[in-house]
């Protein structure tokens, strides 16, 4: 694990030895690296070949009153990848990381684009949406022009804090939330006589996030970051190497992720991360 | 050894102007907290006799410290980059826009982009602090206490460095860093609006920048070179510069009037 992660887990650890993991904070960490060839040794001799891909994720949800009926679901958080990788022809990477309702809302919008085909039209989002609406998961606008489009993606966040004892003067409720990337399309580093590394295409991305809860059972808040990455040709046009990455919290976190679930905004939004239909571009 | 101390020179130069932002904006708990470094470009560097190191590479980084509402939720924050990058075209070719907002700004920098999806949030780009919520304990700070601060450095094309027969380094690309601590004064308010954005283009050519309308221009160089905006607003400057940056001044004015009219007065 690199860095953020590694943090991460030790802070999960030490607060976990020091509470009894009674801890009130959620912790979630997600940590990627993919590399398609990558030579290391020193000046003469090769000696460490990788052609690979590693994935390190930690989430830490504290225990939850399992007294109250009422509220029985675990804390929502998403991670995910897509990655599209060759030699020559370029590469696709796509990471949504979210939690809170942003993440409900984004693992909503990821649904219904898997349920819909590549080149999919309203009316087969229409149908995708009848199919999740089968299961339970979301309902149309109500006729009155009130309430939300989807109930995963509240137009406000959705916490239920009004009555809650827990903000107090002087206590530091804030989030910490960090998203780090690093990519490289080609490295070449040679030293007279130390190591010599060579790689063709290198990415890691690491995020992490500590969240304070109000209490056991009030729903995590909502942070998002999501990450596109696409040098892929269309074609013989070579479109250059598009790179977006969008961050955000608090109601812009809701915001952003609901523009997944939505076929009008394939190729124009800052959300690029949807595994079928949006290609990563610019405009 | 020289490059670890050029990054260790880099990192002191970065933690004083954070020290610098967290002293002068009161070192307060309920402030903001948000950082962003991003580096895309070309890398060469060796010593004087021979290039050692060469990359086609990029690293952003984003950390926040984000306090809560008096309702449970988080306070509204949005940063992203977007980038078209022809490495082997530098400095022609390429795109890259960098922007981070806040509060009710962030709103409108969504909203503005996709207006028919995000229908139900429009009310909210013009008063976000319809969400609060009744009853919830607000904690007010004295606004005296607190101070807003914004650091915001650029540098794009060609950065050379020249060492006495020890180093020497050079990237053709784009570095920015961007600071900014803003405080919380009412925790059950949105916190408030900043504004941050930069757009530089050497993509578009002349005949396509002539081509586009009015507003997208001003993205573009009518004559073919590099263009860079970059903005930096507060308060109703930020939320207007939000929605114009991405539509044109004439549809952010429009817009401004028609959300006036459609949405209640903001009561202070």
């Amino acid at each position: 694990m690199h860095r953020t992660a590694n943090l991460i887990a030790f802070m999960a650890m030490v607060v976990c030895l020091v509470s009894g993991c009674q801890t009130n904070s959620l912790y979630f960490a997600t940590d990627t690296s993919v590399g398609l060839m990558d030579i290391a040794g020193d000046s003469k001799v090769p000696d460490k070949v990788s052609i690979g891909f590693k994935r390190s994720e930690l989430l830490l949800i504290p225990p939850q009153d399992i007294t109250d009926t009422s509220n029985n679901k675990l804390q929502p958080v998403l991670g995910t990848l897509n990655a599209d990788l060759t030699w020559f022809k370029g590469s696709n990477i796509k990471e949504v990381y979210a939690t809170g309702d942003a993440a409900n809302c984004a693992a909503y919008g990821l649904a219904l684009r898997s349920l819909s085909p590549t080149d999919s039209t309203d009316s087969d989002f229409t149908n995708a949406k009848a199919s999740l609406l089968e299961l339970g998961f979301l309902g149309d606008k109500p006729a009155d022009g009130t309430g939300v489009l989807d109930p995963l993606c509240p137009s406000i966040p959705n916490t239920d804090q009004s009555e809650s004892d827990a903000w107090v003067v002087g206590k530091d409720n804030s989030l910490i939330f960090e998203a780090r990337t690093a990519f490289s399309i080609a490295k070449l580093s040679y030293g007279e006589t130390e190591s010599a590394n060579m790689s063709l295409l290198s990415y890691k991305r690491r995020v992490g996030s500590i969240i304070p809860l109000f209490d056991k059972n009030s729903t995590v808040r909502s942070v998002y970051s999501d990450f596109c990455f696409n040098s892929m040709k269309n074609g013989t046009e070579d479109k250059g190497t598009i790179i977006k990455q969008g961050y955000a919290t608090g109601l812009a976190a809701i915001m952003v992720a609901r523009l997944i679930s939505d076929p009008s905004t394939t190729n124009d939004q800052l959300t690029t991360s949807v595994p079928t239909k949006a290609e990563c571009s610019y405009d | 050894m020289i490059r670890l101390l050029q990054k260790t020179m880099k990192f002191k130069r970065t933690a004083a102007i954070i020290t610098a932002i967290i002293l002068l904006s009161g070192c307060k708990a309920n402030s903001l907290y948000y950082a962003s470094q991003a580096h895309l470009g070309v890398d060469l560097s060796g010593n004087a006799t021979a290039p050692t190191n060469f990359s086609v590479s990029g690293n952003t980084a984003e950390l926040s410290i984000v306090p809560a509402k008096s309702d449970g939720s988080s306070h509204t924050l949005y940063g992203g980059l977007k980038a078209n990058l022809k490495y082997l075209e530098f400095p022609a070719g390429n795109k890259i826009g960098q922007h981070f907002t806040t509060g009710e700004a962030a709103v409108c920098a969504i909203y503005i982009e996709h207006p028919k999806v995000l229908e139900h949030y429009k009310e909210l780009c013009i008063k976000i602090d319809k969400v609060e919520r009744p009853g919830a304990k607000a904690v007010v700070t004295k606004k005296r206490d607190l101070a807003l601060v914004v650091a915001n450095r650029s540098l794009i094309g060609l950065d050379v460095h020249f060492g006495e027969g020890e180093s020497i380094g050079s990237n053709f690309g784009y570095k920015r860093l961007v600071l900014a601590a803003v405080p919380v004064t009412n925790s059950s308010h949105e916190v408030g609006s900043v504004y941050v954005d930069i757009n530089v283009d050497s993509l578009t050519g002349k005949k396509d920048c002539e081509a586009k309308s009015e507003p997208e221009k001003i993205l573009c160089s009518v004559e073919g070179g590099l263009k860079i905006n970059q903005t930096i607003a507060t308060g109703d400057a930020a939320k207007l510069m939000a929605i114009a940056n991405r539509k044109g001044l004439k549809t952010a004015q429009n817009m401004a009037n028609k959300l006036i009219n459609e949405v209640e007065p903001h009561t202070p």
